[in-house]
């Protein structure tokens, strides 16, 4: 118990170590100012002129919903960019193409293409290079609306040196990237390594849900939060998010079906194929471009909600269900993190759906998904360690119930069970064995006479007389009520004979006048020899029937006397 | 039934592992999103002097140096090719070296000044030289100035592009190493969290405190070899110092596994070596931060360490996976896992020896020190993790068929392999769990009649079958009513029953008795116990059984009669 504890406050001081040298090296310091650029906008929209708003309050200054084709025009004055090495600005997007203008110059424009076509259009982070050196001038974005009522406001634009803009994003969102990352990790090596066992039991299935799960919520944190772009170059990733999200519940209820039992595992099979198939309409619609999959938000939103909460209930009941029969230990560790896991994302539907974007991603909202999930695999992988640990301690209790089953209970030689193993053993062998078949004579008669604690009494003294005998060159087996079969493996190295000689001296010697038992034995021999091209069956049939001879030279012997 | 099941696990099975690939595919299938410009790698037309000796129009990629000496100078031209480039960069990775840039005689960049004049190491820095607009023709002009010993040589690769671009680039390029690296990161830290509460749950859980301090110190190796921790920090001088921290505590960390795996003698030994490894890591770092001796001038130690110990590693490794094989194992499942897991890290040992060879030869003779990867080391580390979840499936495998071997045994030990009823043994067990009661119970001692005749007469086979038809009577009639149905020797059985009437028992045997009178005889008695007081179960059996033997000689005098 002592050293239990000395080893606990070993990783809590290597834990300490690592937290504290992390929270020296996860340090953000900007080499310039960055601005950030929340008032002194001037926006038109509509053919109104508004002045004067804080920017990331814009959308409750503009009249109305913002529909498909509005265009919004953001202007705003910049010092000078001097001092800057690499002057970038930082806008976030959602749902719209972009012109930038410096001084009515376009410099960068993104998406209108698509806009035109009336292509789905995404969220994300641009960086948008800036002319070095510049000195006052005026900044125009114009943003093209490509969804309906999709607008809830603008991320407040930022002018920085590109290392800083960067580097703040990253540090703001350290937490989320790396936990999805992980998981992604994590899910993928767990997966494969599981699917090469997934036959092997279910626990492992379960396991194998879980891993995908993990990779399924990493990569939505990436796409949601729009931070896969050094990762994964695409311009698809508000669509993917969307995907991820429509199929999130398949993904629940699959990990769920695995840690329950009986009737609701088929219903939860049936959700997922419909989840399934339900996004894959939403992404034909999409991919036809008949209807956008962002128009499915609520729809989506109402099945997930219906679907943690149903998880929620369902885990609970799993993690507090006392029958260790009907829920196993390792389906309660697992409940508990999907518990959690469960937790988090209905906390966080809300938050998402009310979400302003004020805030680079990184605020406590945006990390409970990921904290969520990572407890989620923390489950897994504790589930994992306390199974490899347990199978270390079981080690004796099998070596000890293997000794159980393959002995006798009252002569402590090995069973019948044994003995056909071993018979079946030597057959394969190219060794001259020898088998030896015994009886020990007038069993019956003491049973039925003297009754079966006299019969039991010889039983025992005549085994372990003969055991000694064999000592550790053979094998001695009790076959049936009064019939031991000894086993010799590679008889040319051992004297068979001497061995039966001293066997049959040792159980005379057990006889005594006070005794009203009688001590006596008989046997037969058979090598493999004998029975040349047959089996070991036939070696011990030869034994038995020479056993029986010599039996009734016994009794014929006893008759004279 | 049977093959449906199959079926649906299967097509569960292809579906789940093609959502995998696809995800794992997209990442090639959805690379759409292209670069601002085009990012160009400079690596022809260089002129070079090294202290003071000139070569022109060099590869950067064939330009050797020679090992570098304090105070040693390197300067690289060359003029800049046409592109059209917005917001265009150099990138150049120093390495513990002070470094500036001009462009066409003005200075563009100066990095590590002030560290070199105050005798402090230099971290390791991703340098981007601003260029301008019209860089086109403009001569590019990159002074190396050295002040450590035994630094490494060669030079950089220089990319040209967007500063935007470039800076996705160089962590796109390495996407995997920075996942993989993360991943191994998290990985040790939630099995430290999760260690503290196995210590108490399990009885061996030192060797995870291992495990998870190895994938930390790999995670961050990976990470920072190839600049990818520059993403998260600014704080380059702990970054450069954890990163030889990192390099050098790997044996301790390696040993302090191993450890964990052996026994006596080599056990020691590792345990010594790995005391002795930490002292030194620990010994670089005061001394680096005293600025007595810079972290990087120990690496010439490691590579004396990890010649030393990595022989060692895989002596004993292979000592301790041949020393087991000699002995049985009874759940080999967990032997395997824990061969394995020692393979793993045997290889990553040898990746690791072969990696520091590759880097010394190409040190030495090639070039390029800094191209230089660490591939293996990478594919080593995955091995190596890989192998401990390997490790992991094996014993959870051989948890679950230990259990159900477990069943076997259980079946096996306790019960009667020709009549399926319980054995001896179990009666023993029965006995010791009725002692503890006080309810009361009947015992029937059951004894077939005839068996030896039968045996004697028509052979064993015979008397088998005897026996198992009459234990198979008995099941039918006591099977719903019995506490225990046992063989108790040749032809001797034994019921338990709980509480009831006596006669219900009584009338319940003869009609026994009365249905089997054309197949079977037999004779019995029963006791209970609440017949008489104070009787252990043992007793009132034997009170049971000389009652049946009372019947016997009945049926005895009755044959001998006729």
């Amino acid at each position: 118990m002592k050293g239990k504890f000395v080893w606990a406050a070993v990783s809590i001081i290597i834990l300490a170590f690592f937290a504290t040298v992390f929270s020296r090296l996860l340090v953000f310091e900007p080499e310039d100012e960055i601005r950030v650029m929340e008032t002194g906008w001037t926006a038109e929209y509509r053919g109104t002129r508004y002045q004067g708003f804080i920017m990331s309050d814009i959308s409750s200054i503009l009249p109305g919903n913002m529909v498909r084709g509005d265009v919004l025009t953001l202007t705003h004055e910049i010092e000078g960019t001097a001092s800057l090495s690499f002057p970038t600005l930082l806008i976030k997007t959602q749902y719209c193409a972009y012109d930038v203008m410096v001084d009515d110059k376009v410099i960068e424009s993104f998406g209108l293409e698509d806009f035109g076509e009336g292509n789905f259009i995404g969220c994300g982070f641009h960086f948008v290079s800036l002319p070095r050196g510049m000195d006052e001038h005026t900044l125009t974005i114009r943003l093209y609306e490509s969804e309906n009522n999709a607008f809830s406001g603008i991320y407040p634009p930022r002018i920085g040196n590109y290392s800083d803009l960067e580097g703040e994003l990253m540090h703001n969102s350290v937490l989320i990237i790396n936990a999805a990352y992980f998981l992604i990790c994590f899910g993928t090596i767990f997966f494969l390594i599981a699917f090469l066992f997934s036959s092997a039991t279910r626990a492992v299935h379960a396991q194998m849900a879980g891993t995908i799960l993990c990779i399924h919520i990493g990569l939505w944190i990436l796409f949601y939060n729009n931070i896969s772009y050094n990762v994964i170059r695409t311009n698809h990733t508000t669509f993917f998010e969307y995907i991820l999200l429509l199929l999130l519940p398949a993904s629940l209820f699959m990990m769920m079906s695995f840690l329950v039992r009986g009737k609701v595992v088929k219903i939860l099979r049936r959700l997922v194929i419909a989840d399934v198939l339900l996004s894959a309409v939403v992404v034909m619609l999409h991919v036809r471009n008949i209807v956008h999959i962002r128009a499915f938000r609520s729809i989506n939103y109402v099945i997930l909600s219906a679907t943690i909460i149903y998880s929620i209930v369902l885990n609970y009941r799993l993690m507090f269900n006392k029958s260790v029969k009907r829920v196993s230990r390792s389906a309660k560790i697992l409940a508990a993190g999907l518990e959690i896991l469960s937790v988090s994302l209905l906390i966080s539907v809300p938050l998402y759906l009310f979400k302003k974007y004020g805030s680079q991603p990184g605020g406590l909202t945006d990390s409970i998904v990921p904290i969520g999930t990572l407890a989620f695999a923390g489950a897994m992988l504790l589930n994992f360690l306390l199974f490899v640990t347990e199978s270390y301690s079981r080690r004796d209790e099998y070596a000890f119930l293997e000794r159980m089953a393959y002995s006798d209970g009252l002569t402590m030689l090995s069973n019948r069970a044994m003995a056909d193993a071993m018979l079946e053993e030597i057959d394969k062998a190219d060794y001259d064995y020898c088998l030896i078949s015994m009886d020990i004579n007038g069993l019956k008669k003491v049973n039925d006479e003297l009754g079966h604690e006299s019969g039991d009494h010889l039983l025992t003294r005549v085994s372990s007389v003969v055991a000694e005998a064999f000592g550790k060159k053979g094998v001695i087996c009790r076959v049936g009520g009064d019939e031991l079969l000894g086993i010799i493996e590679d008889s040319d190295r051992v004297d068979v004979d001497t061995i039966i000689q001293k066997m049959t001296i040792r159980v005379n010697a057990l006889n005594s006048e006070e005794d009203p038992i009688r001590y006596s034995i008989s046997y037969g021999v058979a090598y493999r020899h004998d029975c040349p091209g047959e089996d070991s069956h036939a070696v011990y049939m030869l034994a038995d029937r020479r056993m029986y001879e010599f039996k009734r030279q016994y009794y014929r012997n006893l008759m004279r006397d | 039934m049977k093959i449906s099941k199959t079926t649906i696990s299967i097509l569960i099975k292809l579906l789940l592992i093609s959502v995998v690939i696809f995800f794992l595919a997209a990442n090639n299938w959805f690379s759409d999103k292209e670069y601002i410009s085009s990012i160009v790698e400079l690596n022809d037309g260089w002129d070079i002097i090294v202290n003071g000796e000139t070569r022109k129009d060099q590869k950067l990629s064939d330009i050797d140096i020679g090992v570098q000496k304090p105070g040693d100078k390197v300067t690289l031209f060359k003029t800049l090719p046409y592109d059209e480039i917005m917001s265009p960069a150099i990138y150049y990775r120093s390495a513990l070296m002070q470094m500036s840039s001009t462009v066409d005689g003005g200075l563009a960049i100066s990095y590590g000044r002030e560290e070199a004049e105050k005798g402090r190491l230099i971290p390791k820095n991703g340098n981007y030289i601003p260029l301008p607009d019209d860089f086109a023709g403009k001569a590019l002009r990159i002074n190396l100035s050295n002040s450590e010993d035994n630094v490494m040589s060669g030079i950089s690769n220089v990319y040209l592009g967007n500063r935007n671009d470039l800076s996705i680039y160089l962590v796109y390029r390495h996407r995997m190493t920075l996942v993989i690296g993360v991943f191994l990161m998290f990985f040790g830290l939630v099995l430290l969290v999760l260690s503290v509460f196995l210590q108490f749950s399990q009885s061996d859980s030192v060797s995870i405190i291992f495990c998870a301090v190895i994938s930390i110190i790999l995670g961050f190796y990976g990470l920072s070899f190839y600049d990818l921790t520059a993403i998260f920090t600014s704080n380059k001088e702990l970054v450069t110092v954890l990163e030889y921290a990192a390099l050098y505590s790997l044996p301790a960390g390696i040993l302090g596994l191993l450890s964990t795996t052996q026994k006596g003698k080599l056990r020691i030994i590792s345990i010594v070596l790995s005391i002795a490894d930490s002292i030194f890591v620990a010994a670089s770092v005061i001394l680096n931060y005293l600025n007595v001796l810079h972290i990087n001038f120990m690496m010439r130690w490691f590579y004396m360490i990890c010649g030393v110990e990595g022989i060692y590693v895989i002596v004993s490794a292979v000592i301790t996976m041949t020393g087991r094989r000699r002995k049985k194992a009874h759940d080999p499942a967990a032997w395997l896992g824990e061969d394995c897991l020692l393979l793993g890290m045997g290889i990553f040992t040898i990746c690791g020896i072969v990696d520091i060879v590759r880097y010394e030869l190409v040190k030495r003779s090639i070039a390029n020190g800094m191209a230089v990867d660490i591939r293996f080391v990478t594919i080593g580390a995955l091995i190596f993790v890989a192998s401990m979840m390997i490790n992991y499936f094996f014993h959870t495998i051989g948890h679950y068929n230990a259990s159900h071997i477990r069943k076997r045994l259980m079946g096996l030990a306790y019960n009667d392999p020709l009549t399926g009823l319980s054995n001896r043994a179990r009666c023993d067990e029965e006995f010791k769990s009725l002692e503890a009661t006080d309810t009361n119970f009947y015992m029937i001692s059951i004894d077939l009649d005839g068996l030896k005749e039968v045996n004697d007469t028509k052979g064993h086979q015979a008397g088998d079958i005897m026996i198992s038809g009459f234990a198979a009577e008995i099941e039918e009639e006591f099977g719903k009513t019995a506490k225990l149905i046992s063989r108790m020797g040749g032809d001797e059985f034994l019921v338990i029953i709980g509480d009831t009437q006596w006669n219900t028992v009584d009338r319940k045997l003869k009609d026994f008795e009365e249905n089997l009178k054309e197949s079977y005889t037999f004779s019995y008695g029963f006791a209970s116990r609440a017949e008489v007081n104070g009787l252990s179960p043992r007793e009132i059996f034997l009170m049971a059984d000389s009652r049946m033997y009372r019947m016997k000689e009945e049926h005895h005098e009755a044959a001998g009669g006729k």
